[in-house]
């Protein structure tokens, strides 16, 4: 296996073409899979994408081919790290998924009309849905993003953001005593599993960084140099960059007085 | 796909393996119907051997519902794997069926 350097996780495009059927599908979710794995989305979300885009091929076929059931398709998936596009175009009949009813399930059994539940599922599979009738024919668009990243960073209350197109801030605030050191660890490390690899830590919330906060962010500066990427630091206080002093660490970590400094530094860099 | 029905003494029990998806659904609604279409009224699904339940395979399983609960029957799941209940969940069906981690306690319900 090659190592990825941090310019093959620019975002990249894949497709493909062939005509429509019940059999086709298989190829098509197997396409998929790969390119959300290459997204290095984990192994739910993958299935979620796989399950998705089934969904989205039968009402393709049943609907906009129901006449003409052997239509043209294209898929394309644009890869990024954490993140994966998928847009599925075919030229049957206009027919937007997304108007389809809500499935209703209630204890009346009169009541229950399952109408509706492919799109239901897609919807909650995916992140985003969007559906667009232009002069290709329908054009169905599925994003699926990381959920461990997002609901990691929510739960663990670090703000993590992408700032210039893959360079990506990790903002952790207040005392990163022994409790925030493990989640900073976790957060920092599923990002760059994820290649996530250009990492600015902000410092300038922080108040105290005990030692196993530093241990941290030396073994996530580590990890992202493995993997070809970078790891600096910024806007240290003076309490803290005295900590960081005595260890030496300023011997390891480039550390940069301003958020701009850091993120320039690290794009010209990598 | 592949489904196996044997007659227990209250339910009919439908074991169904492999991928339940658009293109195989129609038979395990083939199978459940014939069951219904003599007379069945109450079937336990074991679905422990799905690896792949898609909506088509879920519409099956509620027009199968419709049927038998019309004549006071009834149709029960056991033995999901986590992937097909969590499909079950997403699609809101764990509201309409009862769902039992064990067939035998599946078919002891009825």
């Amino acid at each position: 296996m090659t190592r990825s350097t941090p310019q093959d996780f620019d975002q990249r495009k894949v497709t493909v073409l062939g005509r429509f059927s019940y059999g086709s599908i298989p190829m098509i979710t197997h396409f998929v899979a790969d390119a959300a794995k290459e997204a290095k989305l984990d192994e739910d979300a993958v299935f979620h994408c796989q399950m998705a885009v089934d969904e989205a091929c039968t009402n393709i076929i049943e609907h906009a081919y129901a006449e003409d059931p052997n239509g043209n398709f294209e898929v394309n998936c644009w890869i990024e790290p954490g993140t994966l596009t998928i847009q599925i175009i075919d030229q049957g009949k206009k027919f937007d998924p997304t108007l389809a009813p809500t499935p209703q399930f209630s204890s009346d059994i009169n009541q229950i009309s399952p109408g509706g539940v492919g799109i239901h599922l897609i919807k909650k599979l995916m992140d985003e849905v969007r559906f667009e009738f232009t002069k290709q024919g329908n054009t169905l668009t599925l994003v699926k993003k990381s959920p461990l990243l997002i609901h990691m960073s929510a739960s663990k209350g670090i703000p993590i953001r992408e700032d210039k197109h893959g360079v990506w801030v990790v903002a952790p605030r207040g005392q990163v005593d022994s409790l925030v050191a493990s989640d900073l660890d976790e957060v920092l490390s599923v990002m760059i599993k994820e290649g996530k690899i250009r990492v600015v830590v902000d410092l300038a919330e922080a108040t105290y960084i005990s030692s196993k906060g530093l241990k941290a962010l030396v073994s996530a500066w580590r990890l992202a140099r493995d993997s070809g990427g970078e790891l600096v630091l910024c806007d240290i206080a003076p309490r803290v960059q005295s900590i960081v002093d005595t260890i030496g660490l300023n011997q390891v970590f480039a550390i940069y007085l301003d958020l701009n400094d850091a993120i320039r530094a690290i794009e010209t860099e990598h | 796909m592949d489904v196996k029905v044997q007659e227990m003494n209250r339910a009919d029990l439908a074991v169904v393996s492999g991928r339940v998806d658009s293109s195989t659904a129609a038979d395990l609604g083939a199978a459940l119907n014939e069951r219904i279409n003599n007379g069945t009224l109450n079937i336990v699904i074991d679905l422990s051997g799905v690896d792949y339940m898609s909506s088509g395979g879920l519409r099956e399983l509620v027009a199968a519902l419709k049927r038998v609960k019309k004549d006071g029957g009834d149709v029960r799941l056991c033995a999901p794997s986590a992937r097909v209940r969590e499909v079950l969940e997403l699609a809101g069906l764990d509201s309409i069926f009862q769902i039992f981690d064990e067939q035998v306690n599946a078919v002891g319900s009825f």
